[in-house]
């Protein structure tokens, strides 16, 4: 099973349960195929196909229980979310777009910096992100101004994690998942109490769909 | 003549003209060039006013009757204005203020979706047969204007229902903001607006108020506006219907 995103591909061998994550890029450049996939580029290397929020409801599910909670993948390209009260639908939405390329802007400007980001101390001050290019522009603009650049990346990882907040409705409490559950100061610049699921919740929700033959 | 149409122009001025070839200017037709439209409007722009600016410069057109009031939208009034002064082309500009409401039922009916607006939109200018239509019990609600691209609403089932300003279409009255901003209680709707449009904002706080989906296009349909209505519909599913999750 694959959940192959834009940036990273998640891959579960059930034969062997075992989990890995491999590079899209390299994914392309493979003979890989999956029985059953979801993502971004799934189509590319899966017959049958699976939507990747119905994937994270499900796997929520599976990991979290039936009871009440709200779920957000952070991903390279987008943010996506599933809110379930009792067990039951309540609201969801998704933002591929306007506001989004919010992870891999991080991970461009690690690059860009050679900094770890994960390992930064929590910025008081936002930055102010509208979205992860428009960020970016506000970036090189602190840094021209001698604003130190540990600083401003900090600010930035919390301006985007300030529109992911607000983008969920500003909950009390929600459960992550994505890659940027591996990044410490993204989960610290929240306003609010955050779970960590990993990054292979989808991966567990495609589990469901994998026996059922249907198209 | 061959007329070009903006909007939804009042009854009594499109019967004038009847007996005359109609053409919708909305429309994004196989031949709708919208970089045409670029020599007037900015780049980024919304795509169904591109469009009519795309086509007025295509067709050869003898006149353009142009609903350009608060029955259309801000952006369509300011465009018959770049018309009207840089075109050669005879126009008539009208606000429809009609306030009697005909029958919806193409909007209730079990044509699929795609039907049901190209029906719409042919109801403008023609005389449509509605007698054999049936009504459908919803499972979803559409909300919102003619898509510039109509493939959004394959991924409808028949049982939806119309919202929004092309239900105004349908019942004649496209200034009724108050018919523009019913949809049916508990019905999981799609809020669609086309981007750069200033019906976002009623798309926007309507999908917020009834718990529906607030979706933005710009141009044609991406993926991933797709993969979310898809995800929409399986989530409020009424029933289980075998997997449509797998895609």
């Amino acid at each position: 099973m694959g959940d192959v995103g834009t940036s990273y591909t998640k891959i579960l061998d059930t034969d062997r349960g075992e989990h890995r994550v491999i590079k899209t890029l390299e994914l392309l450049k493979s003979d890989i195929r999956f029985h059953i996939a979801c993502g971004h580029n799934a189509r590319l290397r899966a017959d049958r196909v699976v939507n990747e929020l119905i994937a994270l409801e499900e796997g929520s599910r599976r990991l979290i229980g039936e009871g009440s909670f709200l779920v957000v993948d952070v991903g390279s390209r987008d943010i996506k979310y599933v809110k379930l009260r009792d067990g039951k639908y309540e609201e969801m939405d998704w933002n591929a777009l306007c506001g989004a390329t919010l992870g891999f802007s991080i991970e461009l400007l690690e690059r860009h910096f050679d900094v770890n980001t994960s390992t930064l101390e929590k910025a008081g001050q936002s930055l102010g992100v509208t979205c992860g290019v428009l960020g970016m522009a506000k970036v090189f603009d602190r840094i021209s101004e001698g604003c130190e650049i540990s600083n401003v990346l900090a600010g930035f990882v919390k301006g985007i994690a300030d529109n992911v907040y607000r983008f969920i409705g500003e909950p009390e409490f929600f459960y992550l998942s994505g890659g940027l559950c591996n990044n410490g100061l993204f989960i610290k610049s929240f306003d609010c109490k955050v779970k960590p699921l990993g990054r292979f919740v989808p991966l567990e929700g495609l589990r469901k769909f994998e026996d059922t033959g249907a198209k | 003549m061959k007329i070009g149409i903006v909007g939804v122009p009042p009854q009594e001025i499109l019967d004038r003209y009847k007996g005359n070839e109609f053409i919708d200017l909305d429309t994004l037709f196989d031949f709708t060039d919208k970089t045409k439209a670029e020599k007037y409007l900015p780049k980024i722009y919304c795509a169904t006013i591109k469009s009519i600016i795309a086509n007025a410069l295509t067709l050869k057109l003898d006149l353009i009757i142009f609903d350009n009031g608060y029955s259309k939208c801000d952006n369509g009034r300011f465009v018959s204005e770049i018309l009207r002064r840089e075109f050669d082309i005879p126009m008539i500009t009208t606000q429809n203020n009609a306030t009697r409401k005909q029958p919806q039922i193409i909007c209730e009916s079990d044509l699929e979706l795609r039907k049901k607006f190209d029906l719409i939109v042919d109801s403008v200018v023609k005389d449509v047969d509605k007698s054999r239509l049936k009504y459908v019990e919803p499972e979803y609600g559409f909300w919102g204007v003619p898509p510039n691209d109509f493939s959004i609403l394959d991924l409808f089932p028949k049982e939806t229902h119309v919202f929004g300003w092309a239900r105004c279409m349908e019942a004649k009255v496209p200034a009724d903001l108050e018919l523009e901003m019913t949809v049916k209680e508990d019905l999981p709707t799609v809020f669609y607006a086309q981007a750069f449009c200033s019906k976002n904002s009623l798309a926007k706080y309507l999908a917020k108020k009834h718990n529906g989906l607030y979706v933005e296009v710009d141009d044609v349909l991406d993926n991933s506006v797709k993969s979310k209505i898809e995800a929409y519909l399986y989530l409020n599913r009424k029933k289980e219907k075998g997997t449509r999750a797998i895609l």
